[in-house]
């Protein structure tokens, strides 16, 4: 009896040392960064935090392609083409070194297959070939960031150019192994070029124009065209990162903030390179993006442009970040009123 | 009834009669003729680049000698259709009606099939239509390998046809 009773305690002893162990490997591995996560998407202008933790964790991004008719201009409408319903689609966040896994569902309502082409993936189509998705359907596919940097994602089904003109972009980034450095504010902005058949500022819903778009002749060129509205906003003394992409699918933009002056700039994404230092204008061109940062010393409205400047004014690509705070007369003050009585 | 008489009634029931079949000889000449031009006209036409082979040679026989596995009959075309106005997402390129005149056609260059045009229903057949529908065309036809199943490719050659029967034409098998 004695004896049947110490083989149950052994036993029991073996299974309690399995548990641990398993839980020790378990903890183990997550400590060693293969941790599974969903990664956090926002709506332009917003941008998901800096990601406080090692590359290499298994990171799944969920992404729903839609159609959906939306603002162009005041008392214009347009049916967009979006990926998770608004233009530009999400802001999609990992770090060098993560395995991601990407899947991509079409409504059931599109009229149309969608897929994905992400500018940071290493492979057939940047993910197309394994995502053309019909209506009410899903596919996926894994890659492996390997290139940090700032990257349009785009629908990449034919006929392609359709597809990126009718708002189907976004931004990806692949933060660095050390993280990019602290800023105060982080925004996300998207330029795009859109054709309707009627002229610009003729109301009502309209379609798309593909002999305007094979002419590179805008009707309307926009930041954000369907994301959150509202200004971007900044207190004095912040330094404000923005990522600043373009979806095209036609013009280069010349991005420029009015009353600005970029402290840094990472041309054409390219972290890892030198950043360039005190640029007036950075060129963004279609299916790139740039990363630009400045610190705001003076309280205003400051205009984002692409000073192509018809654009801006006659089109619509225009941006305000509101920056409050108190006045520094040091760096800047008005020394006379432009007043009714000026000049008089 | 004198001889004069009878080779007047002779005269009468033959003239027409002979012209009746001058005219036909002319018609079926001019019909004869009309589809020669219209041969010629698409051997010759821009579109005939179109109306190239679409499966690659070391294929095409294999290709051509598929058998249409979806009977045809009201409940398979009824799916088709289904398949054609949904997930396959063909009426935004081919029209409802399979005219090539769907919303997004002008995008296209060239522009996409119009079915029911009979030099291209003629020079089809259902294997190959069921290997594009597969794996699309270089003139931006997706390729629908993973997205359908063969039986509703196969009922989408069925739908296809049907839209050369109802512009008067026969199917090639």
């Amino acid at each position: 009896m004695q004896l049947k009773e110490e083989e149950k305690m052994a036993k029991k002893m073996k299974l309690a040392v399995l548990v641990l162990i398993g839980l020790l490997v378990g903890f183990g591995l997550n400590n060693n960064g293969y941790a599974n996560e969903t990664a956090q998407l926002t709506t332009a202008p917003e941008v998901p935090p800096a990601l406080n933790r090692a590359g290499g964790a298994q990171v799944t991004v969920e992404l729903e392609t839609t159609e959906k008719k939306g603002a162009l201009a005041e008392g214009v409408e347009y049916t967009y083409w979006t990926f998770n319903g608004t233009v530009p689609g999400p802001f999609v966040r990992v770090k060098e070194g993560d395995t991601v896994t990407f899947n991509l569902k079409n409504s059931k309502d599109s009229k149309n297959i969608h897929s994905i082409d992400i500018h940071a993936v290493t492979g057939p189509g940047g993910g197309a070939k394994a995502t053309q998705t019909p209506p009410g359907g899903k596919t996926a596919f894994q890659w492996k960031a390997i290139n940090p940097g700032i990257y349009i994602y785009h629908c990449a089904t034919a006929h392609i150019p359709t597809h990126i003109a009718n708002g189907m972009y976004g931004l990806l980034l692949v933060e660095p192994a050390n993280g990019l450095p602290k800023v105060d504010k982080e925004y996300y902005v998207v330029q795009g070029d859109f054709y309707t058949k009627g002229k610009t500022g003729a109301k009502g819903l309209q379609a798309f124009d593909v002999e305007k778009a094979r002419a590179e002749q805008p009707t309307y060129v926009k930041f954000n065209a369907m994301a959150t509205p509202g200004n971007l906003k900044a207190n004095v003394g912040e330094t404000v990162r923005l990522y600043v992409g373009n979806g095209g699918p036609n013009l280069t933009s010349s991005f420029h903030v009015i009353g600005e002056i970029f402290d840094t700039v990472y041309q054409l994404g390219a972290v890892g390179s030198e950043p360039a230092k005190n640029v007036q204008t950075t060129v963004v061109p279609p299916g790139g993006a740039a990363i630009v940062e400045f610190k705001v010393d003076v309280p205003a409205a400051y205009i984002l442009v692409d000073h192509a400047i018809f654009r801006a004014i006659d089109k619509g690509a225009v941006g305000i970040l509101e920056v409050t705070g108190n006045e520094n007369p040091d760096v800047y003050k008005a020394l006379k009123s432009g007043g009714a009585d000026a000049g008089h | 009834m004198n001889i004069k008489v009878r080779l007047s009634f002779a005269a009468i029931l033959v003239i027409p009669l002979y012209l009746t079949f001058l005219a036909l000889q002319t018609d079926i000449a001019q019909a004869a003729d009309e589809h020669e031009a219209d041969h010629k006209a698409l051997e010759s036409s821009p579109e005939h680049e179109t109306y190239e082979v679409k499966v690659p040679e070391s294929k095409l026989s294999e290709v051509k000698a598929l058998k249409n596995v979806v009977a045809l009959n009201k409940k398979s075309l009824s799916e088709a259709k289904a398949v054609y106005t949904g997930k396959g997402t063909c009426f935004n390129c081919h029209g409802e009606k399979g005219r090539g005149d769907g919303e997004l056609a002008s995008s296209f260059e060239p522009p996409p099939r119009n079915f029911t045009i009979p030099g291209w229903q003629k020079v089809r057949s259902d294997g190959e239509l069921f290997w594009v529908i597969t794996n699309g065309t270089d003139h931006g036809m997706p390729g629908f390998g993973d997205m359908l199943s063969d039986e509703e490719k196969w009922s989408l050659v069925n739908y296809i046809r049907n839209f050369g029967k109802h512009s008067g034409l026969a199917s090639k098998k």
